[in-house]
């Protein structure tokens, strides 16, 4: 219950009271001094009635019409096609980003794949010569010393013929190949 | 309709697309009707919103009441149409697409219809001087009796802002009425 000192103090102008008024949030006490008001007040009473008439024909209105019943099938079928559509464009749109990621990634592996064959053909390079080098030294330190024995020279040459397959051994296998030819094609045919 | 029902329409079944939109399509329409006052134009924007709704589906937290979500889309879409059309130039009248062409076929008698028609014609007119937001709260709170927390959700204001908006458009309309009445 409301203290009616606060009553008192109420403005019936105010926008706050009448949202109050309308919505029926107010007390019994501030209703009766409410009716009492609208009596003495012609123009707050007009006011009020316009808005409960107003609220009477909004809450009376005529329903809305019905929807006829091919509005539903157009519906679901535009629904279903957009969908379609949607997912249409996405699968393209992820397609497409897959193969934008996919040329990226391969053109730095294949950059990293050429450095890489780069310092393979280094280190092999490098270890031939090293291997050179030592065959050379071996060979020198035999002549030098005068100890050189055909067996351990023979030995080293078929060792050199054995790891160093660039010449030698391919120019042998050519040749061994290349004399089977014709023995290989009387078979297949 | 539940949430797997709401599932399978979101992963394109048919079957729940079609029983989402019979079930709903009514409500937003009745909206649509209310906020467009124009038959035609209200079809297209509640197909349009049904439309978006299912395409949407992916985004609505199934935590939440379904209808007010899907209500949200459409009154957006009726904001939008109104704020693309050119500013009415007068409020006597029917439009190009009025209440009349849909009443004939409803009512019983043409007497009966005819009051209808100008009754919807009324409450169209009075509608028209709000703005679109207020135009919304109206149609929620007087047709699809919501409550003031379901129009906050729908609107995103709260609901003091919504009673203040409520009771001044109500304001703008009885105003309007008081004028009819003294010009009749
Ligand atoms: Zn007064």
């Amino acid at each position: 219950m409301r203290d009616p000192m606060q009553l008192l103090n109420l403005d019936w102008h105010s926008e706050e009271w009448w949202e109050r008024a309308f919505e029926d949030d107010i007390s019994v006490q501030e209703a009766r001094l409410w009716e009492k008001h609208l009596v003495q007040c012609a123009e707050c009473r007009r006011e009020w009635e316009a808005l409960r008439q107003l609220d009477t024909i909004l809450r009376t209105a005529p329903p809305a019409p019905m929807l006829d019943a091919s509005f539903t099938t157009r519906t679901v079928t535009r629904a279903v096609q957009k969908q379609h559509l949607r997912s249409l464009l996405s699968f393209l749109g992820s397609a497409f980003i897959i193969a934008l990621v996919a040329w990226v990634v391969l053109n730095f592996l294949g950059n990293a794949y050429v450095s890489l064959g780069h310092a393979l053909h280094v280190v092999r390079s490098e270890w031939q010569l090293l291997f050179t080098s030592l065959l050379q030294t071996v060979l020198a330190l035999f002549t030098g010393w005068k100890i050189i024995l055909p067996f351990l020279l023979g030995l080293a040459a078929l060792s050199f013929l054995l790891l160093m397959p660039n010449g030698v051994l391919a120019t042998l296998l050519f040749l061994w190949l290349s004399r089977r030819r014709p023995a290989a094609l009387a078979v297949m045919n | 309709m539940d949430v797997d029902d709401l599932q399978l329409a979101q992963n394109g079944n048919k079957e729940a697309i079609n029983q989402m939109i019979v079930t709903y399509q009514q409500s937003v329409f009745n909206l649509c009707y209310r906020m467009l006052g124009e038959t035609t134009e209200a079809e297209d924007a509640t197909q349009e919103a049904l439309v978006k709704a299912v395409l949407n589906l992916h985004t609505y937290d199934t935590e939440r009441p379904f209808k007010p979500w899907l209500l949200r889309i459409a009154s957006n879409e009726c904001i939008d149409r109104i704020r693309r059309r050119r500013p009415t130039t007068s409020l006597d009248g029917m439009g190009e697409d009025g209440a009349w062409e849909w009443q004939a076929g409803h009512s019983p008698t043409p007497e009966a219809s005819l009051l209808q028609a100008e009754e919807q014609t009324r409450i169209r007119l009075l509608l028209e001087t709000l703005p679109p937001v207020e135009r919304t709260i109206i149609t929620l709170f007087y047709w699809e009796g919501l409550s003031y927390n379901e129009i906050g959700e729908i609107t995103g204001l709260t609901v003091s802002a919504i009673k203040s908006r409520l009771f001044r458009a109500r304001r703008v309309m009885a105003t309007l009425l008081v004028q009819e009445e003294s010009y009749a």
